[in-house]
């Protein structure tokens, strides 16, 4: 039922929903090439891994592209390998061989990629042959064809280059040349090139400065950070899919800089199921005509309107009268004020995952001096800027009121990789009606010392730093895996760890005797924990025998249609009472109540 | 447990004369209650509230009620206008059209008399939680007080209390009454709440003309009446009218989430769990109905599946599959295999999986649109104790737990934070949902605060800073932002649309009522303004036409850093820079460079030069990619038109450019036009004269197309 709803969901009610359209694609499709140096060197087995560097970027990319195809299933990647002979293509680009073409991930590029990862040179170079006299502008200029040439709106290229000789073109400078001017046309397209190489005497100074386009900062020699990674793969994600961003303006009163917004965190669900034809296997879309009923005339918007039923009245909008409902307010951020932070930013008060902000010079030069003067000044204080939100890319975005939470770039000792970017989060604040009362426990005497004690001895054994990339989604991975296994046609699907079930072994291993303590001081002997759960149970008998009541009394029913006391069952006794009348009706108790009554005003 | 609760509001009220009280063209009494009373109404409907509403009016020209029926000659000229029920636009209607003002007097208590009964009977079959009259009436009526002991005990009767609430339009005093008897309600939906009494006892507030005997009587008894056990309070109609404006919140109230908390697995501590925030949405969606009939059932909606390719096949419905996306590929999917194959969460469970520093759960990592705290299972002091010592021991190591949680079985496990939090002496966790490592995005932005981003100065850091100070909440008059305290403006937008729509069915979307206006719009102080002006001043924006390509950022970026490029003359090539070479031969990559060097260095004779170029245009013009390159070859016939023409080759570029033209008219035809629209003219025909201007014009052009290309 669910999977329908999903696929027969009705437009309207669906732009109601906003956290699940929240980040739509503003623009198009991400889209990375990587471009990969064969050489020997890189299919040497590094003692300490017991991997080549040909395997760990593989793996990689492989782990990249699973995460895509569960994360948004329509990026585009491509994988070229240089200084290789180019045995298919016509011989355009010599020593540059496209190993995969340019597309969404699928499971063939899945599967050669698993199929790679351990291959070693000889049987590489049986494969893919060698030539050290390859041409950067050439592996440019391929990788270049693979954007050029696909059909599809990119928002982001990426290209990454993976080289071992820090200098392919010594004494050519004609070579250098062209590779410079090949970079410049990438750059005029939009591809951003990144390049990093696990060649330890790697230096970008003699010819790999002029093709990165990643900034050198100051006089300092780059560094080649590659090293220094333990997890190529959440590298390479941060370095390759670049933020959805969606413009937007923060302003205080007349003065307005430019800031992107990017999402912090989305909540992946399974891809909903797609509808095919049964004999082609094709995919197969669905198109809803709305026609007038009696005259089965095709309807333009405007015959259509919208419309509530509040207490039995149908009261009519036009469409675009709903819409201007919500404009209530400046589209973008609008600062009202600033105030303490642990004033304001409360866990309970929590609404909708946070976003990111960070200023955007290119749209309003000069916009990041501001935001920077205002982000050191929020730091200093630890204040939060309190403002009112109203998003632009989606008409259904309703005003909101936010928080914005200063966070202090930090940067990691070892590698120099940023771990947290400086910026202001967006922390959504509740409005009074998110907010519900709830009882909160009478008070209670404190714990005793001892107690606390016990309990503190517990806690500090199950201690753990936490990472929010550290556990998968269960559920998710075994869908994609029972995929998987189904597309290749595997006896059984890849087991799925569940890192989110508790390891009570390992639990009761470490704190099983302080358990024992702690309960021996907070529960008196014999406390049965589960004694309130056996109340539950009794709690269905009555249940069980109020449905009996229900079925024996149907007199009772028609009394209670007269009294207008039908309201008095719950919502399982009218199913009941609905089945047993052969009344058709599903939905909320109001309209299985008003089924009855009709059912009896006919009888 | 969350069952709904419902209450009986009877709205009691007074329309004789005495309601009539109005000497100038000002309201009268009786239409100040009926704004109150319409508002409550519309406060319900909107709320979607499940209380129920009746209306008994007395003073009326007519009688009809029950106990009138059974005594012809009792309780005259009261009337039932609505019986109990959900309120609905019905009502609203008859109290804005149809309710006439009486010409009689009648005994307010007759009324409450009826009253009660009403209430009585109608919720006999009813699940009513409480009961509520509210009496709107000026006691300008003689009244008696007979049998008022019986009427009181018919106010506490059937183990149902009735509230009593009185509305009228001077102050009643309650004399001798003691507040500790009348416990303040928790239900928010009264006209007002105790705060609102008056605290003054005897003295006539000001502008209250003195009161009449019959009030002085009407008074007596509803003093009476509170003192002898009924609850309730007394409020001003002024006092009310207040009270009731604005929408009210819809609402909702948190289900139960019943279930133990556990580690490993011996400890097992008995909760429960309770929304406490959630983003809330309209209760209602926007249905669809034809414009002309305003019916949905004039709306069909036609369904059609088709293939997706050029022909647009049509697929029957029993044609029809399920399939899911890997990638690029479709897996088709027996209705059964995913059953089969559906993860296998472990049963409903709120299980902790270790703890961890408060620092490692930020709330930006918060996830979902709702917030939880969980509590000890009422009644159950051990888990009480259990997880205030658990709490407590959180609290002084500053951890919080990450637990694992399955909201039924067959659900799907979330991962979720437990943070502790003491509040008043109760010990309890807060609970929100955390990111999987498919939700997280990374995130990695140039650091604000080096590199080559431009540094605030003092003194712009010193304006923020007062900026800050200037709009602090903390010292505002009204104190710090409290976000919930503050309604979604767009709900009460919504209801103030949908009340005017329909009470003026065919007029425009009202303007913004006041409290929506005065929630949404903002002034800052002149300080404050004066402050932005200079920050205007001092953190000059300039808007960029067009946004920046990563090509201009590139170019940027290269110029900005420390890189041999920025000695640079303007105007000089980028590949001139790779130093100590000579060109000697026009490349394909930086050709128009090429051939400028060449002939400035000599190195090769200009003809030969000049052979070269052309070669390398007609190459480019042939080439598969022309589209890439259709930039190029403009920069390069541009440039060769220059240099023909400062060395007097005119002839030269003429030929040339007609062998150029054929070969492109032949090929490629729209490269063409794009080069006629960027200045490269057809001069074949032109004489030599007009020759000499065209290229000066092309010169001209020239020039700007490069500044632009530099």
């Amino acid at each position: 039922a669910k999977m329908s709803a999903h696929i027969y969901s009705d437009d309207v009610s669906d732009n109601e929903n906003e956290a699940e359209v929240f980040e739509q694609s503003y623009g198009g499709r991400e889209s990375v090439v990587f471009a990969i140096e064969c050489c020997e060197e890189m299919f040497d087995i590094n003692q300490e891994d017991e991997e080549s560097y040909f395997e760990r970027i593989m793996t990689s990319i492989h782990d990249m592209l699973v995460n895509k195809i569960i994360t948004s299933d329509t990026d585009m990647n491509g994988i070229v390998f240089f200084g290789v002979e180019n045995k298919t293509e016509d011989g355009k680009f010599p020593g540059v061989r496209t190993w995969q073409q340019f597309d969404v991930p699928c499971v063939k590029s899945i599967m050669e990629l698993r199929e790679i990862q351990n291959i070693d040179f000889k049987q590489f170079e049986n494969k893919f042959g060698k030539l050290a006299e390859y041409e950067v502008s050439n592996v440019l200029w391929a990788s270049h064809q693979l954007f050029l040439n696909c059909p599809f709106k990119l928002a982001n290229k990426t290209l990454v280059v993976f080289p071992w000789n820090e200098n392919p073109h010594k004494g050519n400078n004609n070579a250098v040349k062209r590779a410079r001017a090949k970079c410049g046309d990438l750059h005029e397209h939009g591809v951003e090139i990144q390049v990093f190489s696990f060649n330890q005497d790697f230096s970008y100074e003699p010819f790999y400065k002029h093709i990165t386009t990643d900034q050198i900062q100051s006089n300092e020699q780059m560094m080649n950070p590659i090293n220094a990674i333990s997890n190529l793969y959440s590298f390479l994600m941060r370095k390759c899919y670049k933020q959805r961003m969606t413009r937007t303006r923060l302003q205080i009163g007349k003065y307005k800089i430019s800031v992107g917004v990017y999402t912090v965190a989305r909540k992946t669900t399974k891809t909903s199921a797609v509808w095919i034809d049964n004999s082609t296997n094709k995919i197969v879309k669905r198109q809803i005509n709305l026609v007038d009923t009696s005259t089965g005339e095709m309807l333009m918007p405007s015959d259509v309107k919208l419309y509530q039923t509040w207490a039995g009245k149908d009261i009519v909008f036009e469409k675009e009268e709903v819409t201007s409902m919500k404009q209530l307010c400046d589209v973008g951020i609008t600062v009202l004020g600033f105030q303490p932070r642990v004033s304001t930013i409360k866990p309970w008060y929590h609404s909708r995952p946070a976003q990111f902000i960070y200023p955007d010079d290119s749209d309003l030069k000069g916009s990041s001096t501001f935001f920077t003067a205002l982000l050191q000044k929020c730091l200093d204080k630890d204040y939060v800027a309190i403002c009112r939100f109203l998003f632009v890319p989606r008409t259904s975005a309703s005003m909101r009121n936010i928080a914005l939470l200063p966070q202090r770039e930090e940067i990691d000792p070892e590698t120099s990789e940023q771990i947290k970017p400086s910026g202001f989060f967006i922390v959504y604040l509740p409005f009074a009606d998110d907010v519900r009362e709830t009882e909160l426990p009478e008070e209670q005497p404190s714990p005793s010392e001892e107690q606390v004690q016990s309990a503190e001895s517990i806690i500090r054994k199950l201690r753990f730093k936490y990472d929010p990339n550290s556990f998968d989604n269960p559920a998710l991975q075994t869908h994609y895996k029972n995929l998987e296994a189904m597309a290749l046609e595997k006896e059984a699907p890849d087991p799925v760890t569940d890192h989110t079930a508790p390891d009570v072994e390992r639990i009761d291993r470490k704190v099983g005797p302080l358990v024992e303590t702690f309960k021996s001081l907070v529960f008196p002997q014999n406390y049965d924990p589960t004694k309130t759960a056996t109340k539950h149970k009794s709690n269905q008998t009555t249940r069980e025998s109020k449905r009996a009541k229900t079925e024996n009394a149907e007199v009772n029913i028609q009394e209670a249609v007269n009294n207008n006391a039908l309201g008095k069952y719950t919502v399982v006794q009218l199913k009941e009472i609905c089945r047993e009348l052969e009344v058709k009706c599903t939905g909320k108790k109001a309209d299985l109540i008003s089924a009855i009554t009709a059912y009896y005003d006919k009888t | 447990m969350a069952a709904s609760k419902k209450e009986a509001l009877l709205l009691c009220l007074d329309v004789g004369t005495g309601m009539k009280d109005s000497t100038n063209n000002q309201s009268t009494s009786l239409d100040l209650c009926i704004h109150v009373i319409s508002t409550l109404v519309q406060r319900k409907i909107f709320s979607q509230s499940k209380d129920e509403v009746s209306l008994v009016l007395f003073g009326t020209n007519e009688t009809s009620n029950p106990l009138n029926q059974e005594d012809e000659e009792s309780y005259q000229n009261i009337s039932i206008a609505f019986s109990l029920g959900c309120p609905n636009f019905e009502l609203l209607h008859y109290l804005s059209n149809d309710l006439k003002p009486g010409v009689l007097e009648t005994d307010f208590v007759d009324a409450l008399t009826v009253s009660l009964d009403h209430l009585h009977k109608e919720t006999r079959y009813k699940k009513i939680s409480s009961c509520r009259i509210v009496l709107f009436t000026n006691f300008c009526h003689p009244t008696s007080d007979e049998n008022l002991d019986g009427i009181i005990g018919g106010f506490n009767t059937d183990g149902m209390n009735v509230q009593l609430d009185v509305i009228s339009s001077f102050t009643i005093n309650k004399l001798l009454s003691n507040e500790d008897d009348n416990p303040s309600h928790s239900g928010d939906d009264q006209p007002g709440t105790s705060t609102h009494r008056r605290p003054d006892r005897g003295e006539l507030p000001c502008g209250e003309k003195p009161k009449s005997a019959n009030q002085q009587a009407g008074e007596g008894i509803i003093t009476r009446m509170h003192r002898g056990g009924v609850q309730g309070d007394c409020y001003t109609l002024r006092e009310a009218v207040k009270a009731v404006m604005g929408f009210e919140k819809c609402s909702v109230r948190s289900a139960k989430w019943k279930c133990n908390l556990t580690l490993g697995s011996h400890l097992s501590i008995p909760c429960c769990a309770y929304i406490k925030t959630k983003e809330a949405k309209l209760k209602q969606t926007w249905k669809k109905c034809h414009a002309k009939t305003h019916k949905k059932e004039d709306i069909t909606s036609n369904i059609f599946y088709y293939i997706d390719d050029d022909e647009k096949t049509e697929v029957t419905k029993e044609n029809l599959g399920k399939g899911y996306k890997y990638g690029k590929d479709i897996i088709t999917f027996g209705t059964e295999d995913e059953k089969q194959m559906k993860f296998a969460a472990c049963d409903k469970c709120l299980s902790i999986l270790g703890f961890t520093d408060m620092r490692n759960v930020h709330v930006i990592h918060h996830m979902d649109d709702q917030a939880h705290v969980v509590i000890p299972e009422a009644g159950d002091e051990h888990a009480g104790t259990a997880l205030s010592a658990l709490c407590t021991a959180m609290v002084k190591q500053n951890l919080c737990a990450v637990a694992c949680h399955v909201y039924r079985k067959g659900s799907n496990p979330k991962l979720v934070a437990l943070l502790p939090k003491v509040k008043l002496g109760s010990h309890y966790l807060v609970m929100v949902s955390l990111p999987f490592a498919e939700d997280v995005r990374p995130l990695s932005f140039e650091s604000l605060f080096s590199g080559k981003n431009k540094q605030p100065s003092e003194e712009q850091l010193q304006l923020a800073e007062d900026l800050i100070s200037s709009m602090d909440f903390t010292q505002s008059e009204d104190g710090i932002f409290k976000a919930k305290e503050k309604m979604n403006p767009t709900f009460q937008r919504t209801f103030q649309c949908l009340d005017h729509r329909l009470k003026h069915p065919d007029s425009k979307l009202p303007d913004l009522n006041q409290l929506i206006n005065d929630s949404v719009s903002i002034s800052h102080p002149t300080s404050v303004e004066t402050l932005l002006d200079k920050i205007n001043e001092k953190f000059p924006v300039i808007l960029n036409k067009k946004p920046q390509t990563s090509h201009e950022a590139w170019i940027n970026n290269k110029s900005d850093v420390a890189d041999p490029d920025k000695e640079e003359k303007p105007g000089v090539s980028v590949s001139a820079h790779i130093r100590n070479e000579q060109t000697t031969s026009i490349g394909t990559v930086t050709t128009d460079q090429d051939f400028v060097e060449i002939l400035q260095n000599g190195s090769l004779p200009s003809n030969e030069a000049f052979d070269q170029m052309e070669q390398r245009i007609k190459e480019f013009v042939s080439d598969s990619f022309v589209e890439v390159l259709k930039y190029k070859i403009l920069k390069c016939l541009v440039t060769f038109m220059e240099q023909t023409n400062k060395m007097n080759a005119t002839d030269r570029s003429k030929r040339f450019m007609n062998k150029i033209k054929q070969i492109v008219l032949a090929t490629n035809p729209t490269l063409w036009n794009f080069l006629k629209e960027n200045g490269i003219q057809d001069d074949s025909d032109s004489s030599d004269d007009e020759m000499m201007t065209s290229d000066r014009v092309i010169g001209d052009e020239a020039d700007a197309l490069l500044d632009m290309m530099e």
